[in-house]
């Protein structure tokens, strides 16, 4: 008898494409979303880039939880969630970094006028700045409930608490922000 | 509810947002309907609800997002790259229930195979050998080897390096069979009268 040894590989090349084109369109489809829910958590430029790549990084990284593309759309926000709340908890607090000093990064915005320009970022401003008048979770719950439009029962799934505690989180945080911009001016 | 007894401002907060159970819903509804005051404060609270949804869904300020979009996705996948070198291979987790059954059986199959070829196995030994008068048919590593008294060797060869299954029978016979490389089977047979 005689032996014949094969190599072959596990994967096919085709396959191989495949997931890479299901993995870079995910990113394209997710990308922008995650980066601004964790920009709104942890309030930087930079950090909110470290940790986006940081989620994506985890979640494609389990090619099983990408077949349902709804379901992996909520996981990685679940992800990115936590992912920015434990990045404050090891910091122990929360920077609002100035856009002004990473002017490598910053660029004019030629649709709009000097002056709306001036308007729009001073309205961002003041959202920055109300925004750090909450707690972490305060921040992330409110984001969860009225940006990405989650119901009450997955905040709480998200942040591991009960549904009361989310309520207590999305009712303070609602009435300091109302109150900020009472005091101070608009969103 | 009357008019003076004005709900918690935090709760008119969950309703801006449509947060509360249903009964709760409906009776703050029903007073604030009824109650000046409790209505501007919920149609605050929902243009700050509203605001805030509009705002906070932008990218900041000033921010140069496809150049960051295209860092973000190229690190990401060399993030992606890296891992996978490191990883150790999961191939096992890759194959579904019908492959390991396969290999199952393939197992099975040499396993059987490796056993009933041991039972065939011959030894260099002579196992077999007959004799009549003055001549000896006996087994050899080579093939039958035919020996006289007188002290002649007469060796029938088999295909060398190549497994002899010998067979003898009643009537004074010895045969040695072997299967070549190229599937050639030869047979010798011996008969001493």
């Amino acid at each position: 008898m005689r032996t014949s040894v094969v190599t072959m590989s596990a994967v096919e090349p085709s396959t191989v494409n495949a997931e890479r084109e299901a993995q870079d369109r995910f990113v394209q489809e997710n990308l922008r979303r995650i980066f601004v829910l964790i920009y709104r958590i942890v309030g930087n430029v930079e950090d909110a880039q470290d940790l986006a790549q940081e989620a994506f990084i985890k979640a494609l990284s389990r090619q099983e939880q990408l077949k349902d593309l709804e379901k992996a759309a909520h996981w990685l926000s679940r992800i990115a969630t936590n992912t920015a709340l434990d990045h404050l908890r090891r910091k122990g607090r929360v920077g609002f970094t100035d856009l002004e000093q990473i002017p490598e990064r910053l660029s004019a915005a030629t649709d709009l006028s000097p002056e709306q320009r001036v308007l729009r970022g001073e309205k961002r401003a003041q959202l920055d700045q109300a925004l750090g008048v909450l707690t972490p979770r305060e921040r992330t719950a409110l984001m969860l409930r009225d940006v990405e439009d989650l119901p009450a029962e997955e905040v709480a799934e998200h942040l591991q608490c009960s549904k009361a505690t989310v309520r207590s989180h999305i009712a303070n945080a609602r009435v300091k922000f109302k109150r900020y911009f009472e005091k101070g001016g608009r969103p | 509810m009357r008019n003076e007894q004005h709900p918690d401002v935090r709760e008119l907060a969950l309703l801006a947002g449509g947060d509360l159970p249903w009964w709760r819903k409906w009776q703050l509804t029903r007073h604030a309907k009824g109650c000046a005051d409790c209505q501007a404060e919920l149609g605050a609270l929902k243009d700050v609800r509203r605001e805030f949804a509009r705002a906070a869904s932008e990218l900041p300020a000033g921010l140069d997002w496809q150049r960051l979009e295209f860092e973000m996705r190229a690190n990401i996948r060399v993030g992606l790259a890296a891992g996978e070198a490191i990883r150790p291979r999961e191939i096992a987790g890759r194959w579904d229930w019908r492959a390991g059954f396969a290999v199952a059986a393939l197992a099975t199959v040499v396993v059987t195979g490796w056993f009933l070829g041991r039972q065939n196995r011959v030894s260099t030994a002579p196992v077999a050998s007959v004799q009549a008068g003055y001549a000896m048919a006996q087994s050899g590593s080579e093939g039958i080897e035919w020996k006289q008294r007188s002290g002649a060797v007469l060796t029938l060869m088999a295909p060398a390096a190549r497994p002899v299954s010998y067979t003898v029978n009643t009537e004074g016979g010895l045969s040695a069979r072997a299967v070549d490389e190229a599937g050639q089977i030869t047979i010798s047979h011996v008969q001493i009268d």
